[in-house]
């Protein structure tokens, strides 16, 4: 029999196999039952979110993926919006990110992915495109959906980038450096570039370089813009990527040469100054009966004529500033040409305004390395009546104005109006001495009451017409006037029918 | 003594209340017109700059049908941005005469044009007397272009900011640039030149050779301007789109932080009325020694004026610092014109004599900043 701890172990093993059977059953129920219940879930909440945090339980699940939820993934794709290159669902970074997570993590489960190619394509650009906005929770995101799709094993976005600017070839640096990267930005390993033919720049052939980054150098560096094709060999779960051709500008200098300045007199028809500038910028006068004409062409290194795109001759004022632009036209050969007539261009061109014009020429393109701006002339204009350049009144203060009052007008001295105040008074003497020599006297007033009532009342009524010539007016006048008027009025008769008693009693 | 309480807690609540709907009713409404769901994301710092600003944005799409600026005679907000360069027509009929009705009763305008420029945008700046280079033109810089442009040089650098810090900022960074050009009137007194290009820049579709003179050339060509209308309504067009949008807020321009953000901050405070504004109020006259009164001068009075000027300075109306403010005594033409003189408080004074002349005459004011 069995001894006791023979018994125990073997209690103990079967313990635990009774143990790990009932969990093993238990598992295998708990793998529908997440299943059911996320399916089930996905029934009263139909959100993108939702689906997308399902995609991610079913992936974390063991077991197969549920075939519902595989084929739900092209269906809720479908409810993004595409705008452009970019396809995006209406919750924005977040939500198209945690879809991106949870459609990739429950397809490399499946083994196979449920998005095309040009789907994964447009949303991989819709998150990249977030890369330049500020936040925590947009750098976190953008980092998820990147992730996604950079790092599973069914379809890979790439993308061709052109490195160190290289796509601008120069004699010192003529070569064109590509990375075929992913969207996390690390070069795909195990690919590869192909030039294809149809331009002059580049020989066709595999370009060089491994692990991503490539090189070729340039064979025949031909001036201009030019689209060089390339075609890329790419590991199989990669996408190649959309753009299929590179522009690439090849930038070489140019040197302006036969530089011809002359000025001619219209009138005269003499050439008054001539000059090819080897010598220096040319100083020359002008006037309204001028013509001006510059020719000059622009050549490479080889010595070919070569047309820019910006040839502009400008004169700019030195007191002003003013800057006045011709654009010079080139012939069929290329040779640039000036032809100014002052008669008309002195006022359509240079408002007719005088004065002493730098005359400079500014060439430009894009295929040079910068653009060059060459001193030809000192040219003075004279114009016959040069208008001043009106000065901008809005923006400086308007000139004060005083009012200037009305000065009073010159009168005589004193002196003389004084004299002739007398001479005027003198009459009224005059009157006085008469009336002394007739006899006038006042002998005879009687100082009875209606005497003094009747003089008092007179020297009244004078008193208030000279109050009305000072200042009063009518109204008061002859409020007064009434009063004194009744008053002198009865006195007057009182003394004058005691006059005529008097006279009647002598 | 609980009802006495009570009736504080219930006043309180209604103080609270009041606070609240003032403080609200003092933001400024704006409405953003956008091109597309894309231009919120790509353009987020400078829609988020705007919200710090402590302004209301509405969002609209630019052919949205419910699209309304005005209602029942009075406009529904008081700014307009639009962020829409390529529209070709607004939705439910708006046309850009309703834009300008808007600036004539006293609103904001901010657009933003691009090389893909459509003609509602074109005829709002016509308007405004700025005229927007044609469809398919760019501003070509050969000298001025950023590093970075691998192409026909239309991406560039702008460093000619206007004398203006009121708008421009102080010290304001070189910017980037990519879109298209703008020319005004040289005459014209209410355009400001806000950045202009430098000399060796002008306008033109890029892989086309120049055969007509271009719309401007130098100096001449405009890539940000302004107008301020005689009602103080401003108007503001980005020659470029894309200078307002993130990846140009945080590029770089030799090997420096790009400039764009500040200085799109800074015109947009001048263009949204929080910079730059002026306004008078305690306009008082009287005859020297006396108390104002509404009876008439007589000719050769002396009298002495003083009003008060203040100016809005990031949000907040502080004492104007001005040195042109002038007065002038009008009766048709000005027949006296001083300098007004500020004190400490910022109050501007003059005192002047009554010319003689008869008649009603009136006062203005003016200042050249």
């Amino acid at each position: 029999s069995p001894t006791q701890k023979q018994w125990y172990q073997r209690r103990v093993r079967v313990n635990q196999e009774r143990k790990l059977e009932a969990r093993r059953r238990s598992d295998t129920v708990l793998v529908p039952t997440i299943n059911d219940a996320v399916i089930a879930a996905l029934k009263s909440e139909d959100s993108v979110m939702a689906h997308s945090l399902a995609y991610l339980t079913a992936s974390l699940v063991p077991g197969d993926a549920p075939k519902d939820l595989l084929d739900s993934i092209e269906d809720i794709a479908h409810r993004a919006d595409t705008i452009g290159s970019a396809m995006s669902f209406d919750g924005g970074l977040m939500e198209t990110a945690m879809f991106l997570k949870g459609a990739f993590a429950l397809s490399e489960k499946a083994g196979s992915s449920a998005l095309s190619d040009s789907m994964a394509k447009k949303f991989a650009n819709y998150v990249a495109s977030n890369k330049n906005k500020s936040g925590q929770s947009n750098l976190f995101y953008t980092l998820i959906g990147l992730d996604a799709l950079a790092n599973n094993k069914l379809m890979v976005p790439s993308q061709l980038l052109v490195l160190e600017n290289s796509a601008v070839l120069t004699t010192e640096s003529p070569s064109l450096k590509l990375s075929l990267v992913d969207p996390l930005g690390n070069a795909v390993v195990g690919s590869g570039l192909f030039v294809e033919g149809g331009q002059i720049v580049f020989a066709v052939g595999e370009m060089s370089g491994a692990d991503g980054v490539f090189e070729v150098s340039a064979e025949s560096l031909v001036r201009g813009i030019h689209k060089v094709g390339v075609a890329a060999t790419l590991p199989a779960s990669y996408i190649a990527p959309d753009v299929t051709s590179v522009s690439c500008k090849v930038v070489l200098p140019v040197q302006i040469k036969d530089i011809l300045f002359k000025l001619i007199d219209v009138d005269d028809n003499r050439v008054m100054t001539t000059s090819d500038l080897s010598e220096g910028p040319v100083v020359a006068k002008g006037d309204l009966s001028t013509r001006l004409i510059l020719d000059f062409s622009v050549k490479d290194a080889d010595g070919y004529s070569v047309s820019l795109h910006q040839a502009f001759v400008r004169f700019t004022n030195s007191k002003t500033g003013q800057q006045v632009y011709f654009i010079a036209q080139p012939d069929l050969n290329k040779k640039y040409n000036i032809d100014l007539n002052f008669r008309t261009a002195a006022s359509k061109s240079f408002g007719s305004l005088a004065g002493e014009y730098s005359v400079d020429a500014i060439l430009g393109d894009a295929t040079l390395p910068s653009a060059m701006i060459l001193n030809i002339a000192t040219f003075t204009l004279d114009l016959p009546e040069s208008s001043e350049p009106s000065t901008d009144l809005s923006k400086s203060a308007k000139p004060e104005i005083s009012h200037i009052f009305r000065v009073p007008e010159k009168r005589p001295p004193q002196a003389i109006s004084m004299f002739f105040t007398g001479l005027i008074f003198l009459p009224a003497l005059v009157l006085l001495v008469v009336w002394a020599k007739l006899g006038a006297n006042i002998s005879n007033l009687s100082l009875s009451l209606s005497g003094v009532g009747f003089h008092a009342g007179l020297a009244a009524i004078f008193g208030i017409y000279i109050n009305f010539f000072i200042g009063t007016n009518m109204f008061t006048t002859m409020k007064y006037l009434s009063g004194v008027a009744v008053i002198t009025f009865l006195a007057g008769q009182r003394l004058l029918s005691s006059i005529a008693a008097q006279k009647k009693a002598k | 003594k609980q009802w006495y309480q009570r009736r504080v807690r219930a006043m309180e609540k209604l103080l609270v209340l009041l606070l609240a709907v003032t403080s609200v009713a003092c933001k400024q409404r704006t409405l953003v017109i956008l091109e597309n769901v894309l231009t919120k994301e790509t353009h987020s710092s400078f829609l988020s700059d705007l919200v710090a600003k402590d302004i209301d944005l509405v969002y609209k799409y630019a052919t949205d049908s419910s699209l309304t600026i005005k209602k029942y005679g009075e406009p529904l907000y008081d700014n307009i941005i639009i962020l829409a360069p390529s529209v070709s027509a607004f939705g439910n009929g708006i046309t850009a005469n309703d834009f300008l009705e808007f600036v004539d009763d006293g609103g904001n305008v901010v657009m933003s044009a691009s090389t893909e420029i459509g003609d509602p945008i074109k005829e709002i700046a016509a308007e405004v007397g700025i005229e927007i280079d044609d469809e398919g033109t760019s501003v070509i810089d050969h000298m001025n272009y950023d590093a970075s442009d691998a192409g026909y040089h239309n991406l560039i650098v702008a460093r000619e900011f206007s004398a203006t810090p009121v708008i421009v900022g102080e010290a304001p960074k070189p910017v980037l640039f990519k879109g298209v050009g703008m020319a005004a009137d040289s005459d014209n007194p209410l355009v400001i030149d806000i950045l202009r290009a430098s000399a060796t820049a002008y306008s033109h579709a890029v892989d086309q050779d120049i055969l007509d003179y271009p719309l401007a050339i130098g100096n001449n060509l405009l890539l940000v301007a302004g107008m301020q209308a005689r009602n103080n309504a401003r108007v503001v067009i980005f020659g470029s789109h894309d200078m307002l949008s993130d990846a140009f807020y945080n590029a770089e321009i030799a090997a420096a932080a790009a400039g764009n953000q500040a200085f799109v901050g800074s015109v947009m405070s001048w263009a949204l009325k929080l910079n730059g504004d002026l306004r008078f109020s305690n306009v008082k006259h009287n005859k020297v020694g006396e108390a104002p009164s509404d009876a008439a001068y007589r000719i050769t009075d002396e009298v002495e004026y003083s009003i008060v000027i203040e100016e809005m300075r990031n949000g907040n109306w502080e004492a104007f610092k001005g040195s042109d403010v002038q007065l002038d005594f009008v009766r048709i033409d000005p027949f006296v014109r001083t300098a007004l003189i500020p004190n400490a408080q910022g109050v501007f004074h003059i005192g002047f004599k009554v010319p003689d002349v008869y008649g009603s005459s009136s006062s203005r004011w003016t200042t050249t900043e």
